[in-house]
């Protein structure tokens, strides 16, 4: 199989503190790769290399085969690859349909058809009433499924989830399952965060465990759980 | 959504309409002229300050090199009017683009820097070569005087800019503006060019009071560098849009009217309490009524939005 | 030639040292409270006037007015703490908010200077019998000199306060950190206050010191010294308030030095010129740190 996005021996430093430290991932097209590991085990900045928020002192990123290595944000963005962030960030003064809207204003399909896609999104969810009300009225959970469907309108092909479940109310962490179900359905790929190892065991296809910057296991839930090295990073310290 | 455009849009067009009379009734045109330049400069400010959050506080220098490059063209080039207008318009995108690079400053720096630079100008434009510019007395354009003619053209910029602000408001650059003020890095991962729709608004908000200054110098005949450089030029364009609230589109046409009524009310029978007045609103606005009068009232009964924008 | 430069440098230097100072009570409102005093200048100017006034009516000196002029100042800080504050803390972007605030401010103060003392220039007579002196091949002015050598007392008094003095240490410390301070129980609004009123009472001897270094005031040179105290923060570095004599040195010089090269209309862009440089290229100011927030 093609691998979507491949990371090699990035590495990511702030003052002297290595943030990311050789750093290798390869993402399969259509897949769910979760990434876990400690809390500051680099995790959420391996998410900034990518989307281009961070430059990486060292290393490459490549997708579809084209390097993506110091692209703006908002050009990483246009190539496919959408995220959402550890703590939601919808913009709380502007409408819940606008916040949507954002990720497709530099498309040219008419805005019309877009606002309407917005509306049927929300519908979905069972966010309808929210469409006029903005953004900082909705709960954090709420804030969170929303990134999601603005990864939907825009058709990200990679989609990188920063702990969607953390602190979202368990009826609606449900509907988060179905909604990356159907996605994955579609074609999608995602690159998955999260501390919930309940969620991370039963999406992903591969897991890959960081600590202190580097890759200390990946594989499957057994060969994970057998692996001296993460047992010493969890229980550890 | 399909009614309250309607409404706005017949107020735009009653209100259009009576301007359009004023020169046949008997009205000081020059009241009403400069009251619409003020609706243009409160409204073009409003895009910059309103909907991006930056303050230019120079922002006078864009009207002030508007004035001047229609009176030179026209004095020292023979140019015609209407087409040194336009030039005045190019001037102020070219200014724009030349200024481009300060838009990476933030809040005061921006502000502070924009400031200097209009001195600059100013400066440097006092200091041309007077067979050009006119050195400190200016130019004069009595030759060109023709009131009716500019006072229409002026009309013309104000409807456009109105329609404009309205426009931008529900457009696609208007909302990704909306959300990089929201939260700048969350707009660039989704998508957003930030410095490129900055940039579109920021000469979006140059060229309208270049076009401004253009057709002002042709309606007063005269340009100095004290008038088109003067500091309180961007004071008073700052508290007429503050006044009817930024961010709305009817805010600064409100201020504008209001505030200029009062201005030139108070101008006219006080000079030295003009000073006091101005600069006792700016206070007052700033610490009591940020949102304006028509922001607070939206902010009040929300529904209002649906009707005043 | 060679004169003409050494003596623009020396009194670039004096002015520098003015400019300084100047500097440090605008820059001392910013690091502390972020507050852009943009009616420093107007301030200044009313402590001109008021040394005027106090010349007339009681025929005290520019120097005797300072003692008079700097506690009612103190006062006048103290009470604009008191009104502007809270508000401007509340504000959506409190740096901008603070900045229109006091442009409205310099209006209201120009035109109650414009009221009060009409538009005409005024002079303050020098308090000395020479008001200027050969010192080698130098030409001094008097007032300039003594000016400098009280800015210079000053800068000492505050630099002992900021460095040796419990409450000059909170200062330093909500400068370099504004959380932090809360955390060690330093109360932030009372020392704003006393800042406030500090930095004002820094306006008042810069302002007394106007009318022994130039000939006549005016109302409308408020804006030039609100400009120059902008140019000497942002080159100092803003929030740094040593850092602003250093500011106010190197301005001082380009300035005389530009005055040297330059024809007299344009001797106002230098200001201008540095200013927007500088922002562009080092925010932070000469000596200041890259600052990383993000
Ligand atoms: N902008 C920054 N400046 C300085 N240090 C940073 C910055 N961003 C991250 N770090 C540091 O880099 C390390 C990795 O942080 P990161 O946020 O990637 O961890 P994480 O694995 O996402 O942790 P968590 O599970 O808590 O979200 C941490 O030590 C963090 O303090
Ligand atoms: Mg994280």
């Amino acid at each position: 199989m093609a691998s979507l996005l491949e990371v090699e021996n990035i590495e990511k430093s702030f003052g002297g503190l290595k943030a990311l430290d050789g750093i290798d991932l390869s993402v399969e097209e259509n897949s769910i790769t979760s990434v876990i590991g400690p809390n500051g085990s680099g995790k959420t900045t391996l998410l900034n290399c990518i989307n281009g928020i961070y430059v990486p002192e060292k290393g490459h990123v490549t997708y579809r085969g084209r390097s993506i290595l110091g692209k703006k944000p908002h050009e990483v963005a246009r190539m496919g690859i959408g995220r959402t962030f550890q703590v939601a960030r919808v913009f709380k003064k502007i409408p819940v349909v606008d916040n949507i809207l954002a990720p497709v204003l530099s498309s040219h399909r008419p805005m019309t058809d877009l606002r309407r896609e917005a509306v049927e999104l929300l519908k979905r969810v069972g966010m309808e009433k929210f469409t006029d009300g903005i953004g900082g009225d909705l709960s954090g959970g709420q804030q969170k499924l929303l990134e999601l469907l603005r990864a939907w309108i825009a058709d990200f092909d990679l989609i990188l989830l920063d702990e969607p479940f953390a602190g979202v109310h368990p009826e609606l962490k449900a509907l988060f399952f179905e909604e990356i179900r159907e996605l994955q359905r579609l074609g999608k790929t995602f690159v998955l965060i999260s501390h919930d190892m309940h969620s991370v065991y039963t999406l992903s296809d591969t897991i890959v465990v960081f600590d202190l910057g580097k890759v200390i296991a990946r594989g499957q839930q057994e060969e994970i759980q057998n692996n001296e090295r993460v047992i010493e990073a969890y229980l550890g310290n | 959504m399909k009614t309250y455009r309607k409404t706005t849009l017949s107020v735009i067009v009653i209100a259009t309409l009576f301007l359009a009379m004023v020169p046949v009734l008997p009205l000081s045109k020059p009241y009403f002229f400069y009251m619409m330049f003020w609706i243009t400069m409160a409204s073009a400010f409003n895009i910059i300050y309103g909907f991006v959050g930056y303050l230019p506080f120079g922002y006078v220098m864009f009207y002030g090199v508007g004035t001047y490059v229609t009176a030179v063209l026209w004095s020292r080039l023979g140019v015609p009017l209407p087409l040194a207008i336009l030039c005045s318009g190019a001037a102020g995108l070219v200014l724009s683009l030349a200024f481009a690079p300060t838009l990476r400053l933030k809040g005061i720096y921006f502000a502070i820097v924009n400031f200097a630079s209009a001195m600059v100008l100013r400066i440097v434009v006092a200091n041309l070569p007077e067979a050009w510019a006119g050195g400190s007395f200016g130019i004069s354009l009595s030759g060109a005087y023709k009131p009716l003619a500019s006072y229409y053209l002026m009309l013309a910029l104000t409807v456009a800019s109105v329609v404009v602000g309205l426009w931008l408001s529900h457009s696609r650059l208007g909302i990704a503006l909306r959300c990089i003020r929201d939260d700048e890095a969350a707009a660039a991962v989704m998508g957003i060019n930030v410095s490129m729709s900055r940039l579109k608004a920021w000469m979006l908000a140059a060229v309208i009071p270049s076009l401004a200054g253009g057709i002002e110098a042709w309606f007063t005949a005269i340009v100095d560098p004290d008038t088109s450089f003067n500091l309180m030029s961007t004071a008073k364009t700052i508290v007429y849009a503050m006044f009817g609230g930024l961010g709305t589109i009817t805010g600064p046409i409100f201020g504008a009217v209001f505030m200029y009524g009062l201005d030139d009310f108070i101008w006219g029978r006080f000079p030295l309490l003009n000073l006091l007045v101005l600069g006792v609103t700016i206070i007052f606005l700033i610490l009591f009524l940020p949102r304006g009068v028509v922001g607070s009232l939206i902010q009040r009964w929300p529904g209002l939005r649906k009707i005043i924008e | 030639m060679f004169e003409l430069i050494l003596m623009a440098i020396v009194s670039g230097v004096l002015m520098g040292i003015i400019y300084g100072l100047i500097g440090i009570g605008m820059n001392i409102l910013y690091g502390v409270m972020r507050i852009v005093n943009f009616a420093h200048g107007e301030f200044m100017m009313l402590g001109a006037y008021l040394a005027f006034t106090l010349n007339r009516a009681f025929g005290l000196s520019s120097l005797q007015a300072i003692l008079v002029v700097m506690p009612v100042f103190f006062i006048l800080g103290v009470m604009l703490h008191a009104l502007f504050y809270n508000r401007i803390q509340q504000s959506e972007d409190p740096e901008i908010a603070s900045f229109l605030t006091f442009f409205g401010v310099s209006l209201v103060i120009t035109s109650l200077i414009l009221m009060i003392w009409k538009a005409d220039p005024r002079s303050v007579p020098l308090p000395f019998e020479k008001v200027s002196f050969f010192l080698g091949p130098v030409f001094l002015s008097t007032g300039r000199l003594v000016s400098a050598l009280i800015c210079v007392l000053a800068v000492a008094a505050i630099s002992f306060f900021l460095y040796r003095t419990y409450t000059g240490k909170a200062v330093r410390a909500i400068i370099e950190n504004r959380d932090a301070v809360s955390i060690l129980g330093i109360d932030v609004h009372r020392v704003s206050a006393l800042v406030f009123g500090i930095g004002l009472a820094i306006v008042a001897i810069t302002g007394c010191l106007v009318t022994l270094s130039f000939p006549a005031i005016t109302p409308v040179l408020g804006q030039t010294y609100t400009n120059i105290a902008f140019l000497v923060i942002v080159l100092g570095g803003l929030g740094s308030p040593l850092g602003s004599m250093l500011g106010g040195l190197v301005y001082g010089l380009a300035e005389s030095l530009s005055s040297v090269f330059l024809p007299l209309a344009l001797s106002p862009l230098v200001a201008f010129v540095i200013l927007v440089v500088m922002v562009m290229i080092r925010p932070q100011g000469l000596l200041g740190k890259v600052s990383t927030r993000i």
